[in-house]
């Protein structure tokens, strides 16, 4: 099994473990001390620590995709030699890869569940703990996956077609995605439609309600409105997922060979 | 078995490698150097025959398949280390990874890494190895796993004498054909029973006999009886057996007979 090392290797990734967990640390500790200055009830601080993990779960999952989509980029050449001359095939490389981007999520996840949930229990005073951790760190687990196909195939988009000047930006774009759907739900409320069909709404939509026990509202920052179908949400994500891995397998034993001095250049 | 017919090829992306034109050439079971100079196309012959660069006319057949066609082909192996970066993973995995997936047992490379004392490297990644000690981990993967084929792109660059003399060895008990590019024109001497080629500017001029590279001389424009016109940007020279203006085994690199030549 491939997905052991690739594992090992993401989580022994620095930046990974700078980005994806202090800098998520940070924020969270931000959350809980500093902008919150309120004294609520338990089910307030419950909410608040929800919806602060809703979005910090996104972005942390976004960075993992980052991480994924340089390590991809360094990896044509090796793509196409292993595909030709070893016997791993395209449909192996993305089994193992979403295995172990899963395990690594799992890890990242449950980290930043323990975070919350420490950090908010400190502030509050209040046992404020995740209402479904199981089904957290399972969502996690997707969020992952959906991560890193999404990745996947920008990668191969960039590689093959669009050309590696947009790297830089496609390589950011879960991040960039993540922050403008994860901080657009503390202002003007998306719409429905928007909210169901983007999987960048549905994964922070999902992780509060996991962690609050309670669906979220459309309007996530005055916990107003009506509230959102989780299974919708659900369905709506893994649709995402299944489209992603059939797209992903038709292109990878397409990618194309390119130099990594190339991608160093631009 | 590499069949290389008429093929050209240019390796993909804005940084250009010098493109090989009309290249031909076939390979059953011998053992091959190819001498040229930096930038002249040797990595691209090799890279033409692993996939990774673009054939735009002719065509490549690796074991009679076309190289497009290609796939669980674990018999062929090279150095080339941009292949080994599938995961960002240190030597001993990288090393286990390969072994993996190409259906053999690490223990090969591993024992070759210790004869070449290079064990504090296995917990290395691969971006954090001198360019030596990369040079020689791509030479023991390529050689580890029981190939038929191995390319060796440049395996001497950067390799202290003492493991160079080792790794000669190796290389030379190796049961696989080889293709091996050097821009060293002093390595003959040890790879006397091998085919030889030379390489300008992405043409391939051959085939000659290593044993008698030490015979072989460089003349300027075309001599008639030649064995061989290498037709250049700078000119047209000759190779010529057992006389001529300067012998190859005088210069320790191609480049510098062409200048004693001028």
């Amino acid at each position: 099994m491939i997905a052991r090392y690739f594992f090992s290797s993401l989580l022994r990734d620095k930046s990974l473990w700078g980005w994806g967990i202090g800098f998520m640390f940070f924020w969270l500790y931000m959350g809980a001390f500093v902008f919150n200055s309120y004294s609520g009830t338990e089910e307030e601080w419950l909410f608040t620590a929800s919806g602060w993990f809703s979005i910090i779960g996104l972005i942390a999952a976004s960075i993992v995709a980052t991480t994924i989509s340089y390590s991809i980029y360094y990896s044509t050449s090796s793509l196409v030699y292993v595909f030709k001359y070893t016997n791993f095939s395209p449909r192996s490389y993305v089994l193992n890869l979403v295995g172990g981007s899963s395990l690594v999520s799992a890890v990242i996840g449950t980290i930043i569940i323990l975070f919350t949930a420490v950090l908010f229990s400190i502030r509050s005073g209040f046992a404020v703990v995740p209402m479904m951790p199981v089904q957290a760190v399972f969502l996690f687990i997707l969020t992952g996956i959906f991560m890193f196909l999404f990745s996947l195939i920008m990668v191969i988009l960039v590689n093959n077609y669009l050309g590696m000047k947009n790297r830089s930006f496609v390589n950011l774009l879960p991040q960039l995605l993540s922050y403008i759907f994860g901080f657009s739900e503390f202002g003007t409320p998306l719409p429905m439609s928007v909210i169901y069909a983007s999987p960048f709404s549905d994964i922070p939509r999902l992780l509060f309600m996991v962690f609050s026990g309670k669906e979220s509202p459309q309007n996530m920052s005055s916990f107003t409105g009506p509230v959102v179908n989780s299974y919708i949400l659900l369905a709506s994500l893994l649709s995402w997922i299944g489209v992603m891995f059939i797209i992903s397998m038709l292109m990878i034993g397409k990618i194309r060979s390119r130099s990594i001095e190339e991608g160093r250049h631009l | 078995m590499i069949e290389i017919l008429d093929a050209t090829a240019r390796y993909d992306g804005k940084i250009q490698n010098m493109p090989v034109k009309n290249i031909n050439l076939h390979l059953d079971g011998e053992k091959i150097v190819i001498i040229g100079p930096n930038g002249s196309g040797k990595t691209t012959i090799l890279k033409m025959i692993l996939g990774l660069a673009g054939v735009t006319s002719g065509s490549v057949k690796v074991f009679g398949k076309d190289v497009a066609e290609i796939t669980k082909e674990t018999r062929i192996s090279t150095n080339l280390m941009e292949v080994y970066k599938l995961m960002g993973t240190d030597v001993l995995d990288t090393i286990r990874i390969y072994a993996e997936l190409k259906g053999k047992h690490p223990d090969e490379a591993l024992e070759l890494v210790r004869e070449f004392g290079l064990e504090d490297t296995l917990k290395k990644r691969l971006h954090q190895l001198s360019s030596g000690q990369q040079k020689i981990i791509g030479n023991i993967l390529a050689l580890s796993f029981s190939p038929s084929t191995v390319l060796l792109d440049e395996p001497f660059d950067n390799v202290d004498q003492g493991r160079r003399i080792k790794l000669v060895n190796i290389i030379e008990r190796t049961d696989a054909e080889i293709i091996l590019n050097t821009h060293e024109l002093d390595i003959l001497k040890r790879l006397k029973t091998w085919g030889l080629y030379f390489i300008i500017e992405g043409r391939l001029f051959g085939r000659f006999n290593a044993s008698k590279a030490d015979r072989l001389y460089l003349n300027s424009g075309e001599i008639a009886g030649c064995l061989t016109v290498v037709e250049t940007s700078f000119g047209k020279y000759s190779i010529t057996e057992d006389s001529g203006q300067v012998p190859l085994s005088s210069a320790r690199d191609l480049l510098s007979v062409f200048d004693e030549v001028q």
